[in-house]
């Protein structure tokens, strides 16, 4: 064995490589004898050392300037720019095929949990970013088509003689932009007094219909309330402020942005990552818009704890439960309403998805009773109304679904455009008179002024309300409002695409 | 090194971003260390991390669990670094005395060592840093350079070789000064 030889199967064994006894004893041998040979395995070993007790490098933090980029790449590829077949379209692809049969898995899992009485098994949280919950949202929410589901409501509370309330609650989705959601009254309550609160409520953006029992405050005697006796159907050809049920097929509204999101980690649900959240009830407001489509509620303090389960596949919410907030503000908020002092570890208010059916609802679900405004192209609608709606030139992934022309009523604008991707929606109304008191104006009083790219400016709005994010702009000759689930960031990119110059004043 | 979670793998390959953000985290530094090494110049380093990143969730969808995640990866960052170094016709190894920081008694030691690594081949010096610095079994090693383990074995040694000369030369220099 010569020194090369030698010192070539050092290097090997130092780097884990097997020689074999029989060559190591070779080895061994040689360099018993051989002074170069010690030198390389004794300087080869001060190198190691020295590689591995060096200073640790400056490493900067690259993670979110990476997944800014990889978002800006997928935003390129939504927006229609030239690429080739990108992880995007695979995305959206992964998520329209899995998404009813991951939920419903998921679903299973959390219906067997509760069988065998417990919530959570398995592995230990996993930090997560309510950053990265959000993107998650937002990723799924243009990728969705349709969806049926149903959830199981369980109330706490709502007086001495009715503890506890069950409802079944039944949500369908179709793109684009039509929602039904029914809730059936399952309670036994304690006298015909009672109304049961069964309410359905439909939405072919921008009609609407709705069926229930108008509210009563739970403080009354159920008597005390003839109106909860009268169950009243309305339909209504543009209801802008009409509160969506997306946020309980994808939390698209509650997941706009990360401010008041709290993480608690992700969790194994048998075979299956949960995502738990948590937020106050007034942040997530929008995981329970039946709550503002009438009928009879408990109510619920604006801090009180909400923790969500959303399966981190494809974000459905597969249960929402409500707790009582622990503060002083709550206890004084009890007094005054004559509540009961309520421990804030017994949930108040439960709902459970219970099952999540394949394939696609039948239209004819959304159909609304009366609803006699008629979709038309920008061209036809422009006939109508004697004048060209102002259109954005980019709207990123999202098509013109509709253009109508609401009637001639108190707060309705003169034209509406609808605008829709899956769970995805742009609403923008125009008046071109001067903007008075409107259903969405004037714009109210936390409008932050923007400035957009166009050079001109517009007010903007947070997500609230039952509206999305907001964003109204005032010019020489009309009045725009945008109405939207998308981030900010998308809606003032589609906003300075509009070929009009906001100005800085409202005019009375 | 450790290899990648392969739920968070596989949900990646699906197109989630979210788990590709997991992944992001898990491999930045490592990512960002070796295009260090291979550029020696901090900017390039983190445009060179970021262009693996983009790369790589660009392509993951035809990623094979036949090999480590992780080998792949600083295959893609290998790759970025010398495309880097070609389009900005940078000589390697251009700003690597700027590197030794910090005030340890070792500061001596590591500034030898890094002269050194500079005074060797590419191919040695990147062979060297998978494996000692990184980690990486000669296999793998092999699967991110594209040569045989054989090759790698060969490199390993010829690189210690030319760092312990290196070092050796440098303590005669320093026992002649004083």
């Amino acid at each position: 064995m010569n020194c090369d030889h030698a010192q070539l199967s050092l290097s090997a064994r130092m780097d884990g490589e097997h020689l074999g006894e029989r060559r190591d004893a070779e080895v061994d041998a040689h360099v018993e004898g051989c002074s170069a040979c010690r030198e390389f395995a004794r300087g080869s070993l001060r190198v190691r050392t020295a590689v591995r007790i060096r200073p640790a490098d400056d490493v900067p933090d690259l993670v979110e300037h990476i997944v800014g980029s990889l978002e800006r790449a997928s935003a390129l590829e939504r927006s229609g720019a030239p690429s080739g077949p990108g992880p995007r379209s695979s995305q959206r692809a992964y998520w329209r095929r899995v998404m009813p049969a991951a939920a419903a898995v998921v679903v299973g899992a959390v219906i067997g949990s509760v069988v065998v009485g417990g919530p959570f098994r398995g592995a230990d949280p996993t930090a997560i970013s309510a950053q990265a919950v959000v993107r998650g949202v937002r990723a799924a929410a243009p990728a969705l088509e349709s969806f049926r589901g149903s959830f199981e409501i369980v109330e706490q509370g709502l007086s001495p003689d009715v503890p506890e309330r069950r409802l079944e609650m039944h949500v369908a989705f179709l793109a684009p932009q039509r929602f039904r959601l029914e809730i059936d009254d399952r309670t036994d309550y304690p006298s015909g007094a009672w109304t049961p609160t069964d309410i359905t409520y439909i939405e072919d953006m921008p009609a609407t219909f709705l069926s229930g029992p108008t509210g009563c405050p739970t403080s009354l005697p159920p008597d005390a309330c003839p109106p909860t006796r009268v169950t009243r159907s309305t339909s209504s050809p543009y209801s802008l402020a009409a509160p969506l049920p997306a946020d309980l097929v994808v939390p698209v509204g509650t997941f706009g942005s990360a401010r008041g999101i709290h993480v608690l980690g992700i969790e194994r649900f048998g075979d299956r990552d949960v995502a738990r959240v948590e937020a106050s009830f007034d942040r997530a407001a929008p995981m329970f818009p039946f709550l503002r489509l009438g009928g009879t509620w408990r109510p619920f303090f604006g801090g009180d704890r909400v923790e969500l389960q959303l399966d981190a596949d494809s974000w459905l919410p597969v249960r929402i439960t409500v707790f009582p907030a622990s503060s002083e503000a709550r206890r004084e908020w009890e007094l005054r309403f004559g509540m009961p002092v309520e421990p804030p570890d017994t949930p108040i208010l439960d709902v459970r998805a219970t099952s999540i059916r394949p394939g696609e609802p039948d239209p004819s679900l959304f159909e609304i009773p009366g609803a006699s405004t008629h979709a038309l192209d920008v061209a036809s609608l422009a006939d109508r109304i004697g004048y060209r709606p102002v259109v954005p030139t980019f709207t990123g992934t999202l098509d013109l679904e509709n253009a109508v022309e609401p009637p001639d009523s108190a707060g309705a604008p003169s034209s509406l455009l609808v605008y829709a991707d899956g769970l995805d929606y742009l609403r923008i109304g125009e008046w071109p008179a001067s903007p008075g008191a409107r259903p969405f104006g004037p714009v109210g009083s936390d409008a932050v002024r923007v400035t957009l790219d166009s050079g001109g400016v517009g007010f903007y709005e947070s997500p609230g309300g039952g509206l999305g994010r907001r964003l109204t702009i005032f010019t020489e000759d009309t009045s725009l409002f945008l109405e939207t689930s998308l981030p900010r960031d998308e809606l003032l990119t589609i906003a300075s695409s509009m070929p009009v110059h906001g100005i800085e004043a409202m005019r009375p | 090194m450790r290899d990648a979670d392969p739920r968070t793998l596989d949900r990646a390959r699906r197109g989630d971003l979210l788990a590709f953000e997991a992944l992001v985290r898990e491999y930045q530094a490592d990512v960002y260390r070796f295009a260090w090494h291979l550029t020696r110049d901090r900017d390039l380093a983190a445009d060179v991390t970021q262009d693996a990143f983009l790369r790589a969730f660009r392509f993951i969808h035809g990623f094979r669990g036949d090999r480590k995640f992780g080998s792949w990866l600083f295959s893609i960052t290998r790759n970025c670094a010398m495309d880097s170094l070609r389009a900005r016709r940078f000589p390697l190894l251009r700003e690597g005395e700027r590197e030794v920081e910090g005030s340890t008694t070792d500061a001596t030691t590591q500034a030898v060592l890094d002269a050194a690594l500079r005074s060797i081949s590419t191919e040695h010096r990147e062979t060297f840093l998978l494996v000692e610095v990184f980690g990486l079994s000669y296999l793998e090693a092999a699967d991110v350079l594209a040569v045989a383990p054989g090759t790698v074995k060969s490199r390993m040694f010829r690189a210690r070789r030319a760092l312990c000369t290196a070092i050796a030369e440098d303590e005669t220099r320093e026992d002649w000064a004083r």
